[in-house]
C-alpha cells in the first residue's frame, strides 16, 4: 500500500507552508530600503530558515515513536504540562489568525485583479467550503489535497513566471553590492515575519514522525522543500528586479503580478491568480488543520462542528478588519509576540534536549 | 406421494413445475421445464430410473452413483434444500423417505459478443454475458492461475443471486479482500439482479456523485485487473464485473493502450484527458471569457463572437444551460430508443436541432460549437459512469462560473477536488498515485510508458509487489 505520509509528500508540505506563508507583498517593502542588495536580505533570510528547518528536525528526531501521537512538538517533548498546554494555546490563536491574514490576503488580491465588487464576506464563505469538506477526512485528506494540486500549479506558475522574462533588463540588477549596509541591517527583523510557516513543523513533522520510522532522510526533505520554495522566491524577486528595477518595483503593491500584467497587452492576471490561489488556499488548508489538530487533541472532539466553529472564526478574523492594511497593522502585535515565545520556546527546547543528550532514533 | 406434494407445497408454483411419475420405480420426478435441459431429463435421468429402479433407500447414494450418470447428485431429506435446487435448475427424484437432487441445468444463455460500451480496435472481441459459468470460464481459460480464488456469496432473500469474488490469492492486498468480504455480507437484499445495485452497496462513500468501483464488460480487463492485485465481483444475470478498488486514472484506461506502442498509447490517454477537460471546462469557460475576462481572448476572435450573439435574447449562461440540457435530452431519448431508431434521432437532434435553434435566434453558432465540443469530450471517457458524473458537473459549475467568473471556475473545481480527495475505494485513496506523489507508479497513468518501464506491479491497489522484486533480485544474481 502506498504511504500517504512520506518523503516527497514531506517535502512538498514543506515547500507549501514555507512559500504560502509570505504572499511576496514584503518584495516592496524590501525593494523600497535596499534596492538591489534585496538579495543580502534574502540570502539572510534562507540562512535562518535553513537552520530553523534544520533545529525543528533534530528535534522530531528526539520524539519517541513509541508514544501516543501528540498535537505538536510541545506536548510530546514538555515534561510540564500547563507549560505545553500555554504554548499549544498560543500556536492556536497564532494559526487562526494567520489563516485569517491569508485569506484576507487572497481575497484582495481577488478583488484587485478580478472580482472588485463582490463582498469579502461571501468569496471568504465560500473559501472556507475546501477546508470543510477536508477536515472530515483527517490530515490525510488535507495532505491529498496539498499534495495532487501541487506539480500541474507549480508548473503552471513557473512557465508563467518565465514568461515574464519576455521585457527583462538585465541591467536593472545593478549595483549587486549594497550600497547602504546600514539599510541591510534595518530590514534583517522583518525576516522574522516570513517565519510563520516553521510554527506549521511543529504540528505536522510529528505526525510524519508517527507514521513512518525512516527518519534518516527527514532533513534533506525538508530542506528540499525549503530550498525549492526558496528558489521561486528568488526567481520572483528576479523578475520584479529585472521588468521594473528597484525604484518602480518599490512602488506597486503587487510586484510580480503587474510583472505578469504588463505581458501580452494585460491578459495574464487573472489566469497567473490561479496558481496564486492555489497556494493560499494550501496554506490556509495547513494553519486551519492545524488550529484544528491542537482543538481536538485537547478536547478529544473529532467533529464537524468543531470544524465548522475554527473556520467560522477564521471567517470572522478575515472580516473584521476594514482594509488589508490594518490586517496586518491590527494583528501584528499578537502575531509577534505569539512567535517571540514559540520560537524560544522551541530553542529552548532543542538546547535542552541536546543538554539531556537524549537517546536518538536512527 | 407425500414427499412430491411436500416439495409442492414449499414452491407456490405451478406454470412451469412437471410432475412427472415414474410408474416401474414407484417415484416422481419434480423439475422447472423452463430452466432445465429437457434431453438430459429424459436421456440421463428417466431411462435409467425406468431400467433400474432403487431397491431400499439405504443404498439410495450407491445407487444414484451407478445408475444416474449425471455430474452433480445430491440425496438429502431437507424439504428446503431439495427446493433451493429445483430453483437452480435441478431435478428433483422424490422417494418416500427422501430425495435425490440431480443438476439437469439448462438455461439459454447468450454466447459471448464484443461489449457495445466498450469497443477495442486491437484487444479481444469477446465480452461477459447473463451467465456467472459463461464469465467464469472466459476468466479461467485466460488466467490458468492455481492461485485464483473464486469466492461464492449469495443475495437476495427472494432472487437467491450468486455473487463471486474473483482474486488471486498472493496479489490481492489481504486487507482489502477482508474489507470487501466484511461489506458483501453486510449485503441484505430481497432482490439483486445487477452489479449495479451491488455496487451501491459496497461503495465507500454511498453520497458521491463519482463511480468508487469500476465496471467492466470485458474479461480481458478484468484479468489485467486481477493481475494488479485487484479484486473483481461477477454477479450472477449482469454482464458487468465491478473492479475494485477503483482510482480515478483506472476510469481513463482502457485494455487497448495495452495492446500499443507507448506511444500511440501515452497519446491516446492523453487525448482522453484533454477530452476530461474539454468536457468539464469548455462552457463554464466560454462564459468566463465572454462575461468576464475577455481580455484573456485575442480581439479579433472577441468581435466575432460578440457578432454570433447578436440579437440572441437569452443571457449566455441561460443559452448555454439550455444547449446542454439539450444535448442531455438527445442522449437519454438516444439510449432509450429502438438502436436504429436512436442512431437517427443523434443525428437529427445533434445537427437538425442545432441548426434550427441558431436559425431561430435561441442560441449563437458558437455555443453549438462549444456544446458539440462539450459532448464530443465526454463521449471520448471510456468509462461510462465517470463521463456521465463528469457531463453532470458542468451544471454547477457553469452557475459557479457566471457568478464568479474564471475564479468561479477555479473555486468549484478546488471545491470537487477536496471531495476526490477524501474520496476512497476500499481504503485507497481516489486520486493514488498522484496523491502519493509515488513516481514510479506515475508511468502507468496520464501517459504510458514503454513496458519494460513498468517492471514493477503498481503498488497503486495496494497490491504486494514481492515477485516483481524476485524477478529482478534473481536476474541479478545471473
Amino acid at each position: 500500500m502506498l504511504k500517504q505520509r512520506n518523503r516527497n509528500a514531506m517535502a512538498i508540505l514543506t515547500f507549501e507552508a514555507v512559500l504560502g506563508s509570505g504572499l511576496f507583498e514584503w518584495v516592496p517593502a524590501w525593494l523600497d530600503r535596499v534596492h538591489t542588495a534585496i538579495w543580502v536580505p534574502f540570502a539572510a533570510y534562507v540562512l535562518v530558515a535553513a537552520v530553523l528547518s534544520l533545529l525543528i528536525v533534530d528535534l522530531i528526531r528526539a520524539l519517541d515513536p513509541q508514544k501516543a501521537p501528540s498535537a505538536t512538538v510541545f506536548d510530546a517533548l514538555m515534561r510540564t504540562r500547563w507549560l505545553s498546554a500555554a504554548i499549544n494555546g498560543l500556536m492556536l490563536v497564532a494559526f487562526l489568525i494567520y489563516a485569517g491574514i491569508a485569506l484576507r490576503t487572497a481575497i484582495h488580491l481577488i478583488k484587485y485583479i478580478a472580482l472588485p465588487y463582490t463582498p469579502v464576506l461571501v468569496l471568504a464563505v465560500l473559501w472556507m467550503l475546501i477546508p470543510l469538506q477536508l477536515f472530515s477526512g483527517g490530515f490525510d485528506t488535507v495532505l491529498r489535497f496539498e499534495v495532487a494540486l501541487f506539480w500541474p500549479t507549480l508548473i503552471v506558475a513557473i512557465i508563467m513566471l518565465l514568461l515574464c522574462l519576455e521585457v527583462s533588463d538585465l541591467a536593472n540588477l545593478l549595483p549587486v553590492w549594497p550600497t547602504d549596509w546600514g539599510a541591510v541591517a534595518r530590514t534583517l527583523p522583518q525576516l522574522l515575519y516570513l517565519l510563520p510557516g516553521w510554527m506549521l513543523f511543529a504540528v505536522y513533522l510529528p505526525l510524519f514522525r508517527d507514521a513512518s520510522r525512516h527518519l534518516g532522510s527527514m532533513r534533506l526533505m525538508v530542506l528540499t522543500g525549503f530550498l525549492s520554495a526558496a528558489a521561486l522566491q528568488a526567481l520572483n524577486i528576479g523578475i520584479v528586479l529585472v521588468d521594473f528595477g528597484p525604484y518602480e518595483g518599490a512602488t506597486l503593491n503587487w510586484p510580480i503580478v503587474e510583472a505578469v500584467r504588463i505581458q501580452q497587452e494585460g491578459r495574464w492576471p487573472v489566469l497567473f491568480l490561479l496558481p496564486i490561489l492555489v497556494a493560499v488556499s494550501s496554506v490556509i488548508n495547513l494553519y486551519a488543520y492545524a488550529a484544528y489538530r491542537i482543538v481536538v487533541c485537547y478536547t478529544r472532539i473529532r467533529s464537524m462542528w468543531v470544524a465548522a466553529l475554527l473556520l467560522a472564526i477564521v471567517i470572522i478574523l478575515c472580516v473584521i478588519p476594514e482594509s488589508l492594511k490594518y490586517v496586518f497593522s491590527g494583528y501584528a502585535p499578537v502575531l509577534e509576540l505569539a512567535e517571540a515565545i514559540i520560537y524560544a520556546a522551541l530553542l529552548g527546547l532543542w538546547i535542552r534536549t541536546k543538554m539531556k543528550g537524549r537517546p536518538r532514533c536512527s | 406421494m407425500r414427499s412430491t406434494q411436500l416439495v409442492l407445497k414449499h414452491m407456490r408454483t405451478a406454470y412451469d413445475v412437471v410432475v412427472r411419475p415414474v410408474p416401474t420405480s414407484g417415484v416422481e420426478i419434480v423439475y422447472i421445464s423452463s430452466i432445465v435441459d429437457l434431453t438430459r431429463v429424459e436421456e440421463r435421468l428417466l431411462k435409467p430410473l425406468t431400467m433400474n429402479p432403487l431397491g431400499r433407500w439405504k443404498d439410495v447414494e450407491k445407487w444414484a452413483q451407478s445408475t444416474l450418470q449425471l455430474g452433480e447428485v445430491q440425496v438429502t431429506r431437507d424439504v428446503e434444500t431439495t427446493v433451493t435446487k429445483l430453483f437452480d435448475g435441478h431435478a428433483v427424484i422424490c422417494f418416500p423417505k427422501g430425495y435425490v437432487v440431480v443438476n439437469v441445468q439448462g438455461l439459454q444463455r447468450r454466447t459471448p459478443e464484443e461489449p457495445a460500451a466498450e469497443m477495442s480496435i486491437r484487444g479481444p472481441r469477446d465480452g461477459f454475458t447473463e451467465s456467472l459459468d459463461t464469465n467464469v470460464s472466459q476468466i479461467r481459460s485466460r488466467l490458468r492461475d492455481r492461485k485464483l480464488v473464486l469466492q461464492t456469496f449469495e443475495f437476495g432473500t427472494r432472487t437467491k443471486t450468486k455473487v463471486l469474488l474473483v482474486y488471486l490469492e498472493d496479489l490481492a492486498n489481504p486487507g482489502i479482500v477482508e474489507e470487501a468480504v466484511r461489506r458483501l455480507q453486510r449485503v441484505q437484499v430481497d432482490g439483486l439482479l445487477d452489479s449495479g445495485a451491488l455496487e451501491q452497496w459496497i461503495e465507500d462513500n454511498p453520497w458521491s456523485p463519482y463511480p468508487q468501483l469500476q465496471s467492466t464488460e470485458r474479461p480481458d480487463k478484468t484479468i489485467s485487473a486481477l493481475l494488479e492485485g485487484r479484486l473483481a465481483i461477477l454477479v450472477d444475470g449482469s454482464p458487468f464485473a465491478l473492479l475494485a478498488p477503483a482510482v480515478m486514472v483506472s476510469f481513463f484506461q482502457t485494455s487497448d493502450d495495452y495492446s500499443q506502442r507507448w506511444f500511440s498509447g501515452s497519446a491516446i490517454r492523453f487525448v482522453r484527458i484533454f477530452a476530461l477537460v474539454l468536457s468539464i471546462f469548455s462552457p463554464s469557460l466560454y462564459i468566463a471569457f465572454t462575461m468576464y475576462n475577455p481580455e484573456l481572448l485575442p480581439v479579433n476572435l472577441l468581435l466575432q463572437l460578440a457578432a454570433t450573439r447578436e440579437g440572441i435574447p437569452l443571457p449566455i449562461v441561460f443559452e448555454a444551460a439550455f444547449m446542454e440540457f439539450m444535448v442531455e435530452l438527445v442522449r437519454e431519448a438516444g439510449n432509450r430508443m429502438p438502436q436504429q431508431m436512436g442512431q437517427s434521432f443523434s443525428v437529427v437532434g445533434g445537427l437538425v436541432l442545432g441548426d434550427i435553434a441558431v436559425q431561430a435566434g435561441i442560441v449563437s453558432p458558437m455555443m453549438v460549437v462549444v456544446v458539440g465540443l462539450t459532448a464530443l469530450g465526454a463521449f471520448a471517457i471510456p468509462n461510462y459512469e465517470a463521463a456521465f458524473v463528469t457531463r453532470m458537473i458542468r451544471f454547477p459549475m457553469l452557475m459557479a462560473t457566471s457568478v464568479f467568473g474564471i475564479l468561479g471556475t477555479l473555486g468549484f473545481a478546488l471545491l470537487v477536488f477536496a471531495h476526490l480527495s477524501a474520496l476512497k475505494s476500499f481504503g485507497i485513496p481516489y486520486l493514488t498515485p498522484f496523491a502519493q506523489v509515488a513516481y514510479v507508479d506515475w508511468s502507468d497513468t496520464l501517459l504510458k510508458s514503454p513496458t519494460q518501464w513498468s517492471e514493477l506491479r503498481p503498488a497503486t491497489y495496494g497490491s504486494p509487489r514481492g515477485w516483481m522484486r524476485r524477478r529482478r533480485y534473481q536476474r541479478r544474481r545471473g
